[in-house]
C-alpha cells in the first residue's frame, strides 16, 4: 500500500492525524499543547432536566428514549408494508430477527416457547435502539447552559428536602421560578435566617468544588476550545471567593453569595488557578461572561435507571405472567414455597431465598444494562479528552457491538427465565422432552 | 457440526454466555443489595451492625441458592 503515492498520502495524512490528536489533547496538554481540548463534561448519574413542558419536566434520556421508538415504528414500517415471497433487505433483517428467537423459544420450552417471543424481541428491539442511538457522535454534545443560579438552587432544594425542612422549602418554591430565576432575591430576603445560612453552608460544603465552565459567546454559547479544562471556576470561585468560612456563612456572607448567583458570572477577583495566574490577560477577558455546565439536550436512555429499571420490571413481571399462566397460581406458587405447612424446613427456607432471587433479578437486570451503557459513555467522553478527533472512532464500534451484546443478553434471558418460570416445581424431566423435540 | 449454520449455532452460545455472565450480576448484586438493606434499616431502628450482618449473610444465601438453581438449569438445558 505504501508504494503507490496514495496509499502513502494516506497513510501520512493518518499519522498527522494521530500526531496533531495527541498533541492537542490531553496529554499533550501536560506539554505545552493541549490546544484541542475542551473542558470535561459535567457527568451525573440522573438524567438532566431539559425543559418544563407545563409541570412536566422533560428528561434528556426521555427524549432519546422517544425518538428510539419512532426510529424503530419506522423501521418496522418500512420492514413490513410490502410483504412479498421474497423478502427486500429490511424484511429479511427482520424475518432472520424472528426466525433466532423462534428457534431459540422453541429449543428451550417447545411450542409453549413462542408466547415469549413477542416481549423478548420487542426487548430486544427497543434496548438495541436505546443503546445505539446514544452512541451517535452528536450526542451528548448540544444542549443547554445550566447556570451556576440554577445549580445552586437544585441543589439547596435537595439538601432542605432531604431534611423536610418544609417552610424554607415553600419559601423557596413561591419566590423562586423553576429554573431558579429570583433565587438571590429570595437569599437576600431571607438572609438573616440561620437555618438558610446553614443549608446554604451545607450546599457549598458538599459541591463548593463543583467545576463551572466560562462559557464563551453570546446567543450561542460554546464550549471555549483549547486548554478548555482551564476555562473552569469551581462553585466557591464563582460566589463565596471572599468568604472566610463558605460552610458557615453569616449574614453578610449571604448578602454577597445572593448577588452573586443571581449574576452567574465570572468574577472580577482572579480565581485561585494556575493557569489564570500565568495568564492574566487572559482571565481578565473573561470576567462578566457566564458561568455553567453544559446539560445536553440529549443522552442515551439506557444510561438512565429509570429506563433500564422499566424494561426489567417489564421483562420479569412478564416471566412471573408466563409462569402463573402455564401452571396456574398454585402450581407456580408451589415453585417457590407451595404449601408451608406441608414442606420441609430446609425446602420452605430455599424456596424463600428463590422467591427473594426472583426480585434480585430485577435488579441485576438493571445494573447490567445501566452500568455497561453509562460506562461506554464515560469511555467515548475520556476518548475524546485524550484523544480529540479520531480517538473516539474505535471506542464508538466497540459501544455499537457492547450496545447489541447487551441488548441480545437482556431478552435471550428473558426468554430463558421465561422457559424456566413455565416448568413444574420437581418435574424438570417433564420438559426435557419438549426441548429435546425442539433440537 | 461442520454443517451447521451460524444462526443456529448462536443459538446454542449466546443464551449459554448469556446465563453465566447473569450469575456473575447476580451474585454481587445479592450480597450488595443484602448489605445495603441491612445498612438502611441499621440506620432506621438504630441497630448497626447487627443487621448489616444479618443483610450480608442473607444476600450470600441468596446468591448461593440462586447460582446453584441457575447452573442446575443451564445443565438441565444442555443435556
Amino acid at each position: 500500500m505504501l508504494s503507490s503515492p496514495k496509499g502513502l498520502a494516506i497513510a501520512v495524512f493518518l499519522l498527522a492525524l494521530a500526531v496533531v490528536s495527541v498533541l492537542g489533547g490531553a496529554l499533550g496538554a501536560a506539554f505545552g499543547g493541549g490546544f484541542l481540548g475542551g473542558a470535561v463534561p459535567h457527568l451525573q448519574v440522573p438524567s438532566e432536566l431539559v425543559t418544563y413542558i407545563g409541570d412536566y419536566a422533560l428528561y434528556n434520556t426521555v427524549v432519546m428514549f422517544v425518538a428510539a421508538i419512532v426510529v424503530l415504528l419506522l423501521l418496522t414500517w418500512l420492514a413490513t408494508r410490502k410483504i412479498s415471497e421474497v423478502p427486500g433487505r429490511w424484511q429479511s433483517l427482520m424475518e432472520l430477527l424472528y426466525e433466532f428467537f423462534i428457534g431459540l423459544a422453541e429449543s428451550t420450552s417447545g411450542k409453549t416457547g413462542r408466547i415469549f417471543i413477542p416481549i423478548a424481541t420487542a426487548i430486544f428491539l427497543v434496548v438495541l435502539f436505546s443503546n445505539w442511538l446514544g452512541v451517535l457522535p452528536v450526542i451528548g454534545n448540544i444542549g443547554r447552559v445550566e447556570t451556576t443560579q440554577e445549580f445552586v438552587f437544585h441543589k439547596l432544594e435537595k439538601k432542605l428536602e432531604t431534611d423536610s425542612k418544609t417552610a424554607l422549602l415553600d419559601g423557596l418554591h413561591d419566590d423562586v421560578g423553576k429554573k431558579g430565576e429570583g433565587l438571590g432575591e429570595y437569599l437576600e430576603t431571607m438572609a438573616a435566617d440561620k437555618d438558610l445560612q446553614k443549608y446554604l453552608g451545607k450546599t457549598l460544603d458538599t459541591y463548593g468544588d463543583q467545576g463551572f465552565v466560562i462559557f464563551d459567546g453570546d446567543g450561542i454559547r460554546l464550549l471555549p476550545l483549547g486548554r478548555g479544562e482551564d476555562y473552569k471556576l469551581t462553585l466557591i470561585d464563582v460566589v463565596a471567593y471572599d468568604i472566610e468560612d463558605p460552610i458557615h456563612p453569616t449574614e453578610d456572607d449571604v448578602l454577597k453569595i445572593a448577588h452573586r448567583v443571581d449574576a452567574s458570572v465570572a468574577p472580577e477577583s482572579v480565581p485561585n488557578t494556575d493557569f489564570f495566574n500565568e495568564n492574566p490577560g487572559k482571565y481578565l477577558s473573561l470576567v462578566g461572561k457566564r458561568t455553567g455546565i453544559l446539560v445536553p439536550y440529549l443522552r442515551g436512555s439506557s444510561t438512565d435507571l429509570n429506563m433500564t429499571l422499566a424494561i426489567a420490571i417489564v421483562a420479569m413481571l412478564s416471566v412471573q405472567f408466563w409462569g402463573i399462566k402455564t401452571l396456574g397460581i398454585g402450581g407456580y406458587w408451589d415453585k417457590f414455597v407451595g404449601n408451608p405447612f406441608k414442606r420441609n424446613p430446609i425446602d420452605l427456607f430455599v424456596g424463600l431465598l428463590e422467591l427473594i432471587g426472583e426480585f434480585i433479578k430485577v435488579i441485576s437486570f438493571t445494573f447490567r444494562l445501566f452500568g455497561n451503557m453509562f460506562a461506554g459513555e464515560i469511555l467515548l467522553i475520556a476518548m475524546g479528552f485524550l484523544f480529540p478527533l479520531i480517538g473516539m472512532i474505535p471506542f464508538i464500534g466497540l459501544e455499537l457491538f457492547v450496545g447489541f451484546i447487551q441488548a441480545i443478553i437482556f431478552s435471550v434471558l428473558t426468554l430463558m427465565f421465561g422457559a424456566f418460570a413455565i416448568m413444574p416445581h420437581h418435574h424438570p424431566e417433564g420438559d426435557h422432552h419438549d426441548a429435546a423435540e425442539g433440537h | 457440526m461442520p454443517d451447521e449454520r451460524s444462526p443456529k449455532r448462536l443459538q446454542g452460545v449466546i443464551p449459554t454466555l448469556a446465563r453465566l455472565t447473569m450469575i456473575g450480576w447476580f451474585v454481587g448484586v445479592s450480597i450488595a443489595g443484602g448489605a445495603l438493606l441491612g445498612w438502611w434499616l441499621d440506620g432506621v431502628i438504630d441497630s448497626a451492625p447487627l443487621l448489616l450482618i444479618v443483610g450480608v449473610l442473607l444476600g450470600i444465601a441468596v446468591a448461593l441458592v440462586g447460582m446453584m438453581r441457575m447452573l442446575s438449569d443451564l445443565g438441565n438445558s444442555k443435556s
